[in-house]
């Protein structure tokens, strides 16, 4: 679980209220650090655990530069599900992401807490998209995963939990946090999200 | 100090809404539950501005109704997605000016 532990919350989007409405949705852990439009002001990084962006065309570039080399977690609010940027941030990197029209309180800190604890959140919509991807690249790269961490990430695609992933494979839950930490080193991922992803995009699951 | 209706506004929005107008001590006498509600409840609590949501299809129109039945009322239509509002001045027959869309110029729109 997460620790208690203030989590501040930089939330950038070019309209005040909806921007005003997300900061307000904000309970414990998380925390307002400041907010801007379309980057202006700059976000202060050095008092942000979680960026929350828009996600357009400059946003996701600028987002990924300021976490670059940096422990900076990505928050991806999305206009609508067709979006390929989406798919593109996934793989990325962004670590959540929400549709603006699906922003409510309880989504948006289900969001915020599953980016917190690593886990990644992605629409199932967009979990769909990302799964129905012509595959690239065949199965090059499948010798460096295991059968056992191919198998992880397949019920990781499906959105099971840890919890699950263990009761389906009979492991125990720290075991498949095991597997999906060596997936993570291995494929060279930021999260589970993005793990998924690449490993779809190479057609290895 | 102005009295104000809030039209249907999705969750977060509404948030923002009230966080902006409680921060200006300006006072929400009613949010309208549904679009079609916004003229009964216009009716019953007799607000100096209504606030609709310009991202909504039939905010224009309701903007209109809403001027030329109560032509003392001003409304404003704010977008929850792109930085503009529209203003309906009271006393205009309807007229209305675009506007960018910002907490300042929102709330002097509101309490002017």
């Amino acid at each position: 679980m997460i620790d208690e532990r203030p989590l501040r919350i930089w939330i950038d989007d070019h309209n005040p209220i909806f921007r005003l409405g997300l900061g307000a949705c904000l309970e414990p852990p998380f925390l307002l650090a400041g907010e801007s439009s379309r980057f202006s002001p700059q976000p202060d990084l050095t008092r942000t655990d979680i960026l929350v962006f828009e996600l357009e065309q400059a946003g996701l570039p600028n987002a990924l530069r300021l976490a670059q080399n940096t422990s900076l977690l990505l928050v991806a609010i999305a206009a609508n599900a067709e979006d390929e940027l989406l798919v593109e941030a996934i793989e990325a990197g962004v670590t959540g992401a929400l549709l603006r029209g699906d922003a409510n309180p309880n989504t948006f800190l289900h969001t915020l807490r599953s980016a917190a604890a690593g886990n990644g959140s992605l629409p199932t919509s967009v979990l769909g998209k990302l799964l129905s991807r012509p595959r690239v690249g065949g199965l090059r790269g499948a010798g460096d995963l295991t059968d056992r961490e191919l198998g992880v990430l397949r019920l990781l695609s499906k959105g099971d939990s840890t919890r699950q992933i263990a009761e389906d494979l009979c492991y125990s839950e720290k075991t498949v946090k095991n597997i999906v930490h060596d997936v993570l080193v291995r494929m060279n991922c930021r999260n589970r999200a993005q793990a998924v992803a690449l490993a779809t995009r190479r057609g290895l699951i | 100090m102005h009295r104000v209706l809030i039209g249907q506004f999705g969750t977060v929005a509404r948030m923002g809404l009230r966080e902006l107008l409680d921060g200006q001590g300006i006072e929400v006498v009613a949010e309208a539950e549904s679009p079609t509600g916004i003229l009964s409840c216009v009716n019953e609590v007799h607000p100096d501005v209504v606030v609709l949501d310009l991202d909504d299809e039939g905010a224009l129109e309701m903007a209109e109704e809403i001027t030329s039945e109560f032509p003392a009322i001003k409304v404003i239509a704010c977008s929850c997605e792109e930085p503009v509002m529209r203003v309906f001045p009271p006393f205009h027959h309807g007229e209305s000016y675009a506007s960018k869309l910002s907490a300042a110029l929102l709330a002097r729109a509101l309490s002017s």
